[in-house]
């Protein structure tokens, strides 16, 4: 079995479901993406158009960040996934370097490598990546591409001279595949990309790689202060402020 | 970005989010320029010692391992902080995946480290027979001398991937065009070279004219090989439009123009001149000056080199 | 997904068989089609499978038998390398990856009007190991795949509503102003809800026991949008109060007042998935607000086989910029080009030399008739020179020619001209071949921007339906147009039978002018928008007095926001302030609100209730040609109710479960109002509103939940059918499915219900639900048939004759499609009862009703500009994106000032730089004032117009609020809101920005709630000035005759000073007060002497029903 996406950019509408499926799904802290939806104007007035392109890991066949990974914590599952493991992970950011991409991520949260798995737990649950479930014109499509005959086989076929990978010349064999795309939108380097589009902020580039808030001398004092313990409660008990604040019995009354 | 284009094919990114910046910064710059005199020192000590007798470079046999000691373990200082996870460096060892040269890497500079560690206590208690006398390992490593000799030309031969390795780490980052593994491959065996030459002209004053001719030799051959490398690639890598928007950051006009170009001036061009003068007449002041130069220079240009390829957008 | 798998027959097998599982479950085997319909190699729900790495199908969503409880692997827990490095957790197995246990809770999104199905995945695997509801958690929201409308897909905001959720700034327990301290001050104590509900259910007791006319419209119920449809309504009528506001006319009245001309209904509904021609003229179907998920959907269903989309749009919306064809015309000239299409559909031929209009259905379906034998309207037509003489006989052929001598004049050049196009106008001729080639086959959704930017907004719905209504595609027939109440239920309101009293409140017997003024009898919803300006103009008030309005009332007692801000969204947003800041003009305002809002900062009580999982809710929604409707959950008191747990109050159950699960003293409007109004508002039952609200079962407490939805659904036959069958001994068998299965589809496949027979049994004639005796019913010389009206007195329809055949019709006083609009020609405008447009600069004058107010007659100087501000961003919510730290995320800085490069260019303005944007009235000529937004240059959007979506620039004056003996602050809208220095003296208004919002953030974190959820807050990279208050500045100018405020300004630009910083606004609202007069008394054609009535009674008039006391109207010279 070979796990594969393809994205069918004819109808995507750039509404970034898939984004915020992911972060939900997978945890993803902010400032970090497994997926991203980028939108693209092309041509001139007025026959310009948009092309919104969603980017996620590729999970390729002979995967840079598999390779240059020192311990293994970036590795094959039998369905071709290239999962991550987080708890070998060292930091070192090789994958990083590796990925031709840009899919890789250091977690702010815990200092490791990741990025999108095609939602192997839920896959490994019987159910489809979130991104595939929450998709509203259905543009996502992930399936057995080992399979002639299951649906993203027969999509790459019935599409041939449409399917393209993005670049095919890293020697990566990407298992993500694109209809509806051209190099304008698929290609970084044909895209006019002026950093600090983020207006307001002028934000150009991310200003951390991992946690921007603990600097080289907390990564050696990390494993011995660690995490206070936190729940999802609200920060109060409200049990006890039910007795204070809740009395059936009293009715206002005028 | 984009560099060619016409108006019907113009593509502007109008919604996308904020790109890591610089992954691997000055820590990796200053790992790979302590490696290069860590290991250079000793290629260039083998050279000399090959070339020349011990007599001729007095210091040497223990100054040499001293100064790779020391340089050894900056880079294994800076290589150990620039992880996100430090301790788990051990992972390496327990758990190697060895197509990743950088589990290659920390094997073999580890085991290098260790027999350099070994070479200096022995060529230290050598060469300073008064120095604890009667301590129990002094005695030792008095007592195995020869060891010294025995493991130099394994060391001597390991050296060389130790040196290389990086290269290949480059090489595997596959998201960096410019790093081909042919080039990089070259450029740190001459910086290492650079960087061993260097390293040992600081120390060279007591030794003969022909050893420091020499080390004069290796110096100016360094420094212009690596120059005419560079020169290929800067001028001539149009042949991969990824690579050649990479080198656009160094091109005129570029953010990183002047400090390559300060590199490429102080790290070999000057040095080269004053080593090539040098080896006509021996000026102890001059070769130390073209020394520290080229050693600053070498740290501008592997700084530029690593950053460039970070600064694309990659998607 | 083996290849051994697919030639496996069991597979295919199990697929069908899970299809009839579901047919049965939800009756309609199309809901869980929709969920797979391009997934060949998936079936819609898992099979029995313990976890592997290779599992043979993949689902999307686990089988409804399953929802109560479903296994799935943790997706955090996995990053530790997966169950193959980790194995699975268990007891043998403690560092395995942990599996949670979900139970599906069904709800229903509250992001926007599409009313998407939800499922809240509840984690109960840790409670039922602790015991500890607090353990209980909304791991995700993710679709409901039986929801016929949205088909188990979503948007970015569907599966926000966890981030919503979980906000860290959620309001966790009823706050009350400060005694002492000024509204606005943001002094605020803790209070519990039976102190708020005490203290505002005795004011409104003391209002309603005066029982005069004035205080039957002193307490106003304010809903914003979407939801509690029926049931907000009821809150009021319940009272015999006229208080409903409604945010509605705001956004929409345009679109509805141009659709009831035509259909006497509110919207249309297209069937998008079987249409040829998708045309859609704004972005709004297919980007964002209406449906937009929903119909993104169907669009794309179509496009798959073929379908072509053209986009009319003066902004490349995302739509336009993926459609087969973007036309940008000038923002409010739509009507032109629609009538261009017109003209060449009625005056040339197809190849064979046939006709391009369909008479058969134009003929029998439109009331040409009605116009060709009203010669008074002919002549007055022929005096505007609309025509040159009345035609000689009244046959249809002489309508043809009529008509196509009036729409010759809309010619290509004419189009081009007034729509701006030069230089693409061929993009017209394009467009009319894809128009023809699609045949009956196109549909549309004519909704905001062109509707509501305008003034004569409306008329662009009135000429756009005209085209389609000569092509044949308003017949609601497959892939064509439909009509609204045909696709929707709303039963919410309905659940009368549960209560003491068993029936529907009364009709009231009062019309409230601050909701209703009398200038806009024809306004299609509530004047809300102008409320605060009613309640401030005494001279207005004295006007209408000495006309002989005496009861318009000075002030209100009781004002009550609903998950709404018209503070910040409305115009003029200071002039709001104003109003709330008087005390003597609002005596007591409360928002039921989730969230912290600009509102909320200015009222006396802030009551948290629920967002989407958290309350209940029946909604349903025109999405495609089938009647759907959505039930909302509060997915915690679900959980724990099915788990066993049990409220001491089964009339508080709610807000009992949300305090039990952690959540905060959160609660329901359905719970509060009924107890409310049964303890408080009326305890003794002395004023008759007790008996509304009170539980049939228990008369001594207010009705529950499960008796409240068991009555209501009861209202449809087949849900009711279905319940009865699958849950043969519960109580509350339509409760408890559509507890579990949060959605029903009524009935499918509904087109064409025009031409249904009248049902008739016997000698009577029975249409929406009345029995009529055939003696009782004449039948005019249009064939319309008719029936006393009981009520308001005079004939109403019930049916039409159409060829022979007695049909429903339509919703009109005709029974058909009305092309003519005799009740509007009667109602003060004739020479707009056709679908009409003027031709040239002089017409512009004189049918100034119908000109925008952005009109390029209007642009002269070089930096002067038409400003689009309505459309929504697809993952922007009116207000309450700044509560999911998701969205803002996804949001941050797509809304600056887009400008088309050429005019950047000459104006030399480069990408980033900010500007001032200036707004000046075109009425009025008076200033509002400006604000300092960035300019981009952009091949996106039209020259001479810009682009700002009004829904970015949210602002808070505090970081966070202390309360008093609460050792925590309350974070104040913390991850969307910058913190701004505000400063108003009566006429001046202004707002700067003073601080980013990451740093009131970092210092406060010890606010923050729901911790672990949030620990990742503190990586938020933006600092939240994502836009400027435009609103404000803007003046509140309604079209004189839909009442809708006209959204989009005249503006000039100018780069921005030296003290200028981005989010800067300066408003001159004292002026804007007198822009909303000018409108008001330039445009307005008010009720007169001898107008008898308010409104015409034909017409829907929300949201209370009225008697005709309450209509009748004697206006004095």
């Amino acid at each position: 079995m070979k796990l594969g996406f393809l994205v069918d950019l004819n109808l995507c509408m750039g509404c970034k479901g898939c984004e915020v499926a992911c972060k939900v799904e997978n945890e993803v802290p902010l400032s970090s993406w497994r997926l991203r939806v980028k939108y693209i104007d092309i041509g001139t007035f007025p026959d310009t158009s948009r092309s919104f392109t969603p980017l996620r890991c590729n999970h390729c066949e002979s995967a840079p960040c598999e390779r240059i990974c020192p311990v293994s914590a970036l590795h094959y599952l039998e369905n071709g996934i290239v999962n991550v493991d987080n708890s070998r992970c060292i930091g070192c950011a090789g994958c990083m370097m590796a990925c031709p991409y840009g899919a890789i991520y250091m977690d702010p949260e815990t200092n490791t490598a990741d990025k999108c798995t095609y939602c192997a737990h839920r896959v490994e649950s019987g159910m489809m990546p979130a991104c595939v479930v929450v998709c509203p014109v259905q543009a996502n499509i992930f399936g057995d591409i080992d399979d002639d005959t299951s649906h993203i086989s027969q999509y790459i076929m019935e599409h041939q001279g449409a399917v393209q990978v993005r670049k095919p010349e890293k020697h990566t064999t990407p298992k993500h595949f694109y209809v509806g795309g051209g190099n304008q939108t698929l290609n970084p380097l044909a895209q006019q990309r002026l950093e600090g589009y983020n207006l307001f902020n002028n934000v150009t580039h991310l200003k951390h790689v991992g946690d921007p808030h603990h600097g080289v001398i907390d990564r050696f004092l990390a494993p011995f202060v660690g995490h206070e313990h936190l729940d999802n409660k609200s920060f109060m008990d409200f049990d006890n402020d039910t007795k204070a604040h809740e009395s059936h019995e009293e009715e206002g009354g005028h | 970005m984009l560099e060619h284009g016409i108006n019907a094919t113009q593509a502007v990114v109008t919604l996308d989010v904020a790109l890591p910046g610089i992954i691997w910064g000055w820590m990796i710059t200053l790992n790979m320029w302590a490696k290069s005199v860590g290991t250079g020192v000793i290629l260039v000590g083998a050279f000399l010692l090959y070339r020349h007798k011990k007599e001729e470079m007095p210091n040497l046999r223990w100054m040499m391992p001293l100064i790779s000691f020391i340089f050894l373990n900056i880079f294994l200082l800076f290589t150990l902080t620039d992880l996100h996870q430090p301790y788990r460096m051990i992972n390496i060892f327990l758990h190697p995946h060895w197509t990743s040269a950088i589990t290659v890497g920390a094997w073999m500079a580890s085991l290098f480290t260790g027999l350099i560690t070994l070479m200096m206590v022995i060529g230290f208690f050598d060469a300073h027979p008064d120095v604890r006398k009667h301590g129990a390992c002094a005695k030792a490593a008095r007592g195995n001398s020869a060891l010294y000799e025995k493991i130099f030309p394994f060391v001597v031969f390991l050296a060389v991937p130790v040196t290389l390795y990086t290269a290949i780490i480059m090489a595997e980052s596959t998201a960096r065009e410019l790093w081909q593994a042919p080039t990089e491959v070259m450029q740190m065996m001459w910086a290492a070279l650079l960087a061993g030459s260097a390293g040992l002209i600081f120390i060279s004053g007591s030794w003969s004219k022909e050893s420091r001719k020499d080390l004069a030799l290796v110096l100016a051959i360094a420094t212009f090989f690596s120059f005419m490398m560079y020169m290929g690639e800067y001028f001539f890598s149009f042949k991969s439009s990824e690579a050649e928007a990479t080198l656009a950051y160094v091109h005129s006009g570029g953010e990183y123009n002047a400090e390559f170009w300060f590199g490429m001036v102080l790290g070999f061009i000057i040095p080269f001149f004053l080593a090539v003068s040098n080896m006509k007449s021996d000026n102890k002041t001059l070769l130390r000056f073209a020394a520290i130069l080229a050693l600053v220079g070498l740290y501008l240009v592997k700084d530029v080199w690593l950053k460039i390829p970070q600064m694309l957008p990659l998607s | 997904m083996t290849k051994s798998m697919k030639n496996d027959n069991n597979f295919i097998e199990s697929r069908r068989s899970f299809l009839k599982g579901t047919a049965y479950s939800v009756a309609g085997a199309t809901l869980a089609a929709g969920v797979f319909e391009t997934i060949v190699d998936t079936p819609s729900a898992a099979q029995d499978s313990t976890f592997t790495a290779t599992p043979e199908t993949l689902s999307f969503y686990p089988p409804f038998e399953k929802w109560d409880s479903f296994k799935e692997l943790d997706g955090n827990d996995w990053k530790r390398g997966g169950t193959g490095r980790k194995g699975i957790k268990g007891e043998d197995n403690s560092e395995g990856i942990k599996v949670n246990e979900f139970m599906l809770v069904p709800t229903v999104c509250s992001n926007c009007e599409a009313q998407c199905g939800l499922t809240a995945w509840v984690e109960v695997g840790e409670y039922k190991r602790t015991k500890n509801p607090k353990d209980l958690f909304v791991k995700k929201y993710m679709g409901n795949p039986l929801h016929a409308g949205s088909r188990g897909r979503n948007c970015a905001k569907g599966y926000a509503a966890q981030s919503q959720m979980y906000d860290p700034d959620r309001i966790p327990f009823p706050l009350m102003r400060a005694p002492g301290s000024k509204r606005g001050e943001g002094k605020w104590v803790r209070t519990t809800w039976d102190e708020a509900m005490a203290k505002i259910g005795k004011k409104m007791h003391d209002t309603l026991k005066k029982g005069d006319e004035v205080s039957k419209k002193m307490i106003m119920y304010h809903v914003g949008r979407p939801n509690e449809n029926g049931f907000g309504h009821r809150v009021p009528h319940s009272m015999g109060l006229d208080g409903y506001d409604s945010h509605t006319n705001i956004c929409s009245a345009g679109a509805r007042e141009g659709t009831i001309q035509w259909t006497n209904d509110d919207r249309n509904s297209p069937d998008w998935a079987n249409a040829k021609l998708i045309f859609l003229q704004s972005s709004h179907a297919a980007d964002a607000g209406h449906y937009f998920q929903q119909s993104a959907g169907y669009i794309a269903d179509a496009r798959r086989k073929g379908a072509k989309l053209v986009v009319m749009d003066p902004r490349m919306s995302n739509s336009a910029g993926m459609a087969d064809m973007w036309i940008p015309v000038w923002p409010g000239t739509e009507a032109a080009l629609y009538l261009h299409l017109a003209n060449r559909i009625l005056n040339e031929t197809d190849i064979h030399g046939k006709a391009l209009v369909n008479h058969a259905f134009f003929k029998n379906w439109v009331n040409w008739d009605q116009l060709m034998t009203d010669k008074k309207q002919l002549e007055l037509m022929v005096s505007k020179g609309y025509m040159k003489q009345v035609p000689q006989d009244e046959s249809y052929e002489s309508f043809i020619e009529m008509l196509k001598e009036i729409y010759s004049p809309y010619t290509k050049e004419f189009v081009v001209a007034e729509c701006r196009m030069e230089g693409y106008g061929d993009k017209l001729d394009e467009l009319f071949d894809m128009f023809i080639d699609a045949g009956d086959r196109i549909s549309t959704y004519l909704w905001r921007a062109g509707t509501i930017g305008h003034r004569g907004g409306w008329m662009n719905t009135r000429a756009g339906f005209f085209p389609l209504a000569l092509r044949g595609a308003m017949a609601g027939n497959i892939g064509g147009v439909g009509l609204h109440h045909w696709h929707v239920i709303s039963v919410n309101g309905k659940g009368d039978a549960a209560t003491e009293a068993g029936v529907r409140p009364p009709r009231v017997n009062v019309w409230n002018e601050i909701a209703w003024p009398p200038e806009y009898p024809l306004s299609t919803y509530e004047m809300s928008h102008i409320m605060p300006h009613l309640l401030l103009d005494d001279e207005w008030r004295a006007k209408w007095k000495a006309k002989g309005l005496n009861s318009i009332p000075e002030k209100l007692a009781v004002w009550i926001p609903r998950m709404y801000n018209p503070v910040w969204i409305n115009p003029d947003g200071f002039r709001w302030i104003e109003a709330l800041k008087r005390e003597d003009k609002i005596e007591l305002a409360f928002n039921l609100s989730p969230t912290w809002s600009e509102t909320n900062w200015y009222c006396d009580f802030v009551l948290p209730v629920g967002l989407a999982g958290e309350r209940h809710d029946q909604s349903s929604e025109p999405t495609k040609p089938a009647r759907w409707l959505s039930f909302k959950n509060p997915a915690l008191r679900v959980a724990l109710e099915k788990l066993g747990w049990k409220p001491k109050d089964p009339a508080r159950a709610t807000l009992e479960a949300h305090i039990h699960a952690g959540l905060g003293e959160i609660w329901e409007e359905v719970e509060f109002w009924a107890n409310i109004m049964v303890h408080h508002v009326d305890p003794d039952g002395s004023l008759g509103v007790k008996k509304f609200w009170a539980s049939k079962e228990d008369p001594s407490r207010a009705v529950t939940i499960p008796e409240w939805y068991q009555a209501a659904f009861d209202k449809l036959p087949n849900l009711r059918k279905t319940a009865k069958l699958k849950y043969p001994d519960s109580k509350y068998p339509n409760y408890e499915m559509m507890r579990d299965m949060g959605t029903w589809l009524e009935e499918d496949h509904i087109f064409r219900p025009q031409e249904r027979a009248l049902k008739k049994v016997g000698d009577k004639y029975i249409a929406h639900g009345h029995e009529y005796n055939e003696s009782d019913v004449e039948k005019d010389e249009y064939g319309t048939l008719l029936v006393e009206d009981h009520v308001f007195g005079g004939m109403k329809p019930i049916g039409v004759e159409v060829d022979g055949k007695i049909v429903q019709g339509f919703h009109t006083l005709s029974g058909k499609l009305e092309f003519y609009s005799k009740w509007f020609a009667e109602w003060k405008w004739p020479e707009y009862a056709i679908p009409i447009y003027p031709r040239n600069a002089q017409e512009r004058k004189e049918m100034v009703h119908l000109v925008t107010q952005v009109h390029h007659d209007f642009i002269q100087k070089d930096n002067e500009f038409a400003l689009n501000t309505v459309f929504r961003l697809p993952y922007n919510i009116h207000t309450r994106s700044v509560n999911s730290k998701h969205l803002m995320e996804i949001s941050q800085n797509h809304n600056p000032v887009w400008i088309n490069t050429e005019d950047a260019k000459r104006l030399g303005i480069k990408r980033e730089d900010p500007i001032k944007v200036t707004i000046t009235d075109t009425v009025s000529g008076l200033e509002s004032g400006y604000f300092i937004a960035m300019a981009v240059p952009t091949e996106g959007t039209m020259p001479g117009v810009l682009a700002c979506s009004h829904h970015a620039g949210r602002w808070k004056l505090k970081n966070a609020v202390e309360i008093p003996g609460f050792e925590h602050k309350l974070g104040v809208m913390g991850l969307g809101a910058p913190l701004y220095d505000m400063t108003m003296d009566g006429k001046i208004g202004t707002l700067k920005p003073t601080e980013g919002l990451d740093e009131g953030m970092q210092a406060r974190r010890d606010t923050w709630q729901f911790k672990e959820y949030n620990k990742d807050l503190d990586n938020i990279w933006w600092d939240g000035l994502s836009g400027s208050w435009q609103n404000a500045v803007a003046p509140s100018h309604p079209d004189p005759i839909a009442g809708n405020h006209a959204w989009h300004q005249k503006v000039s630009i100018e780069l921005a000073g030296k003290g200028d910083k981005i989010g800067d606004i300066y408003v001159n609202y004292d002026n804007n007060m007198k822009v909303y007069q000018a409108w008001r008394d330039k445009l307005t054609r008010p009720l007169a002497p001898g107008d008898k009535l308010r409104r015409p009674v034909h017409m829907k008039r929300p949201a209370v029903p009225l008697s005709l006391k309450a209509y009748s109207v004697d206006i004095k010279g």
